[in-house]
């Protein structure tokens, strides 16, 4: 049994299944039409233009592009500590400079514009995960809009949402018509399932129009993906019944777990488990 | 069962779990208690 990488106990939407399936018959074919349709989707899904939508191999393919987009040799990346590792590879991938904002265990990790700008200095990118990966916290809307205001001209907020769906807290996307140094990512390997397939997108603001074209490999996410990716929005059911059961068990862990827990807003829960000394019978594992 | 050590987080001490189906987090919360009872035990 492996619960360590936050994938979907349920599986993919069975519709999302068929499509990869149906797709089979057409894998000799470059994938340009189930781009357009899916870009399409997510645009009236977000209610944003079709040029705001970058869809990628998974959220990472999208911290690549957005890197690619932003970074010029030894720019700055501002990335949370505890945090999602991609952060700091990618932009070391595109020769860009790592540093650090702490989120403290001793305040439950609270995320708040000021848990950044403190430690803000005119970084390039920097990077908020909401619902926050490993801790599960969320940072409220109205601090997000502080922390948007807050930050230089020329620097990009960027507002990981891989796990959106499984949290209260509406999506930073609705942002996206107020302020232009702002994007957002979200993928289909978690609620969705997705994982095996690698799909993800970054809504990004209107005046970036031309940049995907620019930053984009000319045939981002495969054509099996990209037909699974539509069929798994229409199942709504499905993400409901996934949302819902994480919510269960998230739940189950607080209550029964013999250990302190942090609230969490996603698909996992962080506990404190030991005392700091490793712990050889939990083998651990990337994602 | 694997769980997530975030030791690599820089939490050493803590683990992150994954929600999984209805028996399968039960299962996972029942044996870690038994490991946490038993390195308790062990610690005494
Ligand atoms: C916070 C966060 N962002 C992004 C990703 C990347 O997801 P993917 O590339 O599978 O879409 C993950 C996956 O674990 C994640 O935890």
């Amino acid at each position: 049994m492996k619960l360590s990488s936050n994938e979907n106990p349920h599986g993919a939407s069975p519709a999302a299944v068929d499509a990869v399936r149906d797709a089979a018959a057409e894998i000799s074919v470059y994938p340009k039409a189930a781009h357009t349709d899916l870009t399409a989707k997510l645009a009236e899904k977000w209610d944003l233009g079709t040029e705001q939508v970058w869809v990628s191999p998974g959220a990472d393919g999208a911290i690549d592009y957005l890197s690619r987009a932003m970074l010029d040799p030894a720019d700055p990346v501002l990335v949370p500590d505890p945090g999602f590792s991609y952060y700091g590879m990618s932009a070391r991938y595109h020769h860009g400079d790592v540093r650090r904002y702490e989120l403290s265990k001793a305040d439950d990790f609270a995320m708040t514009a000021d848990t950044v700008l403190d430690a803000y200095d005119g970084e390039r990118i920097v990077f908020v995960t909401s619902p926050h990966n490993p801790t599960g916290a969320t940072m409220a809307r109205s601090e997000i809009e502080s922390l948007l205001s807050g930050v230089d001209e020329g620097t990009l907020v960027v507002v990981d949402e891989a796990y959106g769906e499984f949290a209260e807290e509406p999506s930073a996307a609705a942002l996206l018509d107020d302020y232009d140094n702002l994007a957002v990512l979200r993928t289909f390997s978690k609620a969705y399932g997705l994982a095996g397939l690698r799909i993800g997108y970054a809504l990004v603001p209107e005046a970036w129009a031309d940049a995907y074209a620019k930053v984009s490999t000319p045939f981002a996410a495969s054509e099996a993906a990209l037909r699974a990716a539509m069929a798994a929005l229409d199942d709504e059911a499905h993400v409901e019944k996934s949302v819902e059961s994480a919510a269960w068990a998230r739940e189950h862990i607080h209550e029964q777990l013999e250990a302190p827990t942090f609230d969490s807003e996603a698909n996992f829960v962080l506990c404190a488990v030991g005392d700091g000394a490793p712990s050889p019978r939990l083998p651990s594992r990337r994602a | 069962m694997i769980v997530r050590d975030c030791s690599s987080f820089g939490l050493p001490g803590c683990i992150r779990i994954s929600c999984g189906t209805e028996a399968e987090t039960r299962r996972a919360v029942e044996t870690l208690n038994d490991v946490l009872a038993e390195l308790e035990a062990a610690e005494v």
